[in-house]
């Protein structure tokens, strides 16, 4: 009598914990990485601005379509190899001079439309000379139909909107080189947990806070999704 | 004559850690103490996309003084611009460099853009775009930015 009573409180027991070890194991052949989620803002981007090169005897001079936060904007032109020339010119009035004995500050070396690193060219040493004056580039990119134009982002030289990203690692922020050859951030919104790291370490302004109205521009749009 | 030298040397030991005591007590006005682990490896220099010689800010914060030149070769800008910031910043014109209340002297036209050569280390944090890259190439990961950061807002160590 003893022994039957023991059975029969035993066998629920086994069975209570052969079905716990049963969801451990499903949880743990199914779990997902954790991803923290914050009741924040989406960021927003801003339109990149546009550039319009007029190509003077001495100098090229280049019109925006609009004010750049950072009242400086890369100019960029490709070289024959495909790397990516970049030099960062102050903007007075929506315009920018190049001239003769302006050289290049950065090259981004580009492979099958990523960047695969950069050099500073001109830094602290004076070392630019070298490679050529950036009015050639210019020159030689429109005669061979290359890519040339504005962009606002410092990517790669500034990373610290990937840097700073607390689930860089799925992707969210991509630094695309986009059909006109200008490097511009692509935001996975899907994944974006909304911490707001990205537009408070965003200097040149590109990534924004949506709720920030001190912005130049005409509007800001939401981040590309895909 | 033995006590005459101990004497000699007493002083000198007192001088030398006055001396050294200095940077300490100044850095520490700056609220920057950690700028005195900075063994100048001149890593970061050749990673400033505008020239400025990150060093410089360390310096500055070191000896707590906003106004001290450092190296910024490669930050473009008009003359009236560099005059009306400060009239000692150092420009190159011509292969040479000059000041820009001298080049405003020979004539230079206000509108001329031009490089500089150097400037005050609040006037250099204005034109930073802070974008890390002399921070990551420090192999003792000194918060080179906190300073910078710092500098932009007002001019002033508030560290």
């Amino acid at each position: 009598m003893t022994e039957n009573s023991t059975d029969s409180t035993s066998a629920p027991g086994f069975i209570l914990l052969g079905l716990f070890l049963l969801c451990a194991l499903l949880v743990f052949m199914f779990q997902r990485n954790h991803v923290p989620s914050y009741q924040g803002l989406y960021p927003a981007m801003q339109p990149p601005i546009e550039g319009r090169f007029e190509f003077g005897p001495d100098q090229v001079l280049v019109t925006l379509s609009a004010e750049p936060e950072w009242k400086r904007i890369v100019i960029f032109a490709y070289g024959e190899d495909g790397t990516q020339f970049g030099i960062i010119k102050p903007v007075y009035d929506r315009t920018v001079n190049i001239m003769k004995g302006d050289f290049p500050d950065f090259r981004v070396r580009i492979k099958n439309g990523q960047v695969d690193g950069f050099d500073i060219l001109k830094g602290a040493n004076n070392s630019a000379e070298g490679q050529g004056d950036f009015r050639n580039h210019l020159l030689r990119a429109k005669e061979s139909g290359r890519h040339y134009g504005v962009q606002e982002c410092l990517y790669p030289i500034c990373t610290r909107c990937l840097d700073i990203c607390p689930v860089i690692s799925q992707g969210v922020i991509l630094m695309p080189v986009a059909e006109d050859g200008r490097i511009y951030p692509v935001i996975n919104l899907s994944k974006c947990p909304r911490c707001g790291k990205c537009f408070e370490v965003c200097k040149p302004g590109i990534i924004r806070n949506p709720n920030d109205s001190t912005s130049t521009r005409p509007q800001s749009s939401p981040a590309r999704g895909y | 004559m033995k006590k005459v030298f101990v004497r000699i040397n007493t002083v000198f030991y007192v001088l030398i850690i006055c001396f050294l005591g200095v940077p300490v007590i100044t850095c520490l006005q700056s609220g920057y103490p950690w700028t005195l682990t900075c063994y100048n490896c001149v890593l970061c220099r050749q990673a400033c996309p505008l020239g400025i010689d990150p060093h410089g800010f360390i310096m500055a914060a070191m000896t707590n003084d906003p106004e001290l030149y450092i190296g910024a070769s490669n930050i473009r800008l008009r003359v009236g611009e560099a005059f009306d910031l400060d009239p000692q910043m150092e420009l190159k014109i011509g292969g040479g460099e000059i000041t820009a209340a001298k080049a405003l002297e020979h004539g230079v036209a206000r509108s001329k853009e031009v490089v500089t050569s150097k400037m005050r280390a609040k006037d250099a944090a204005k034109y930073c775009p802070l974008c890390g890259n002399c921070a990551k190439k420090c192999p003792i990961k000194l918060p080179v930015l906190k300073i910078i950061e710092d500098l932009k807002d007002d001019g002033k160590f508030n560290g």
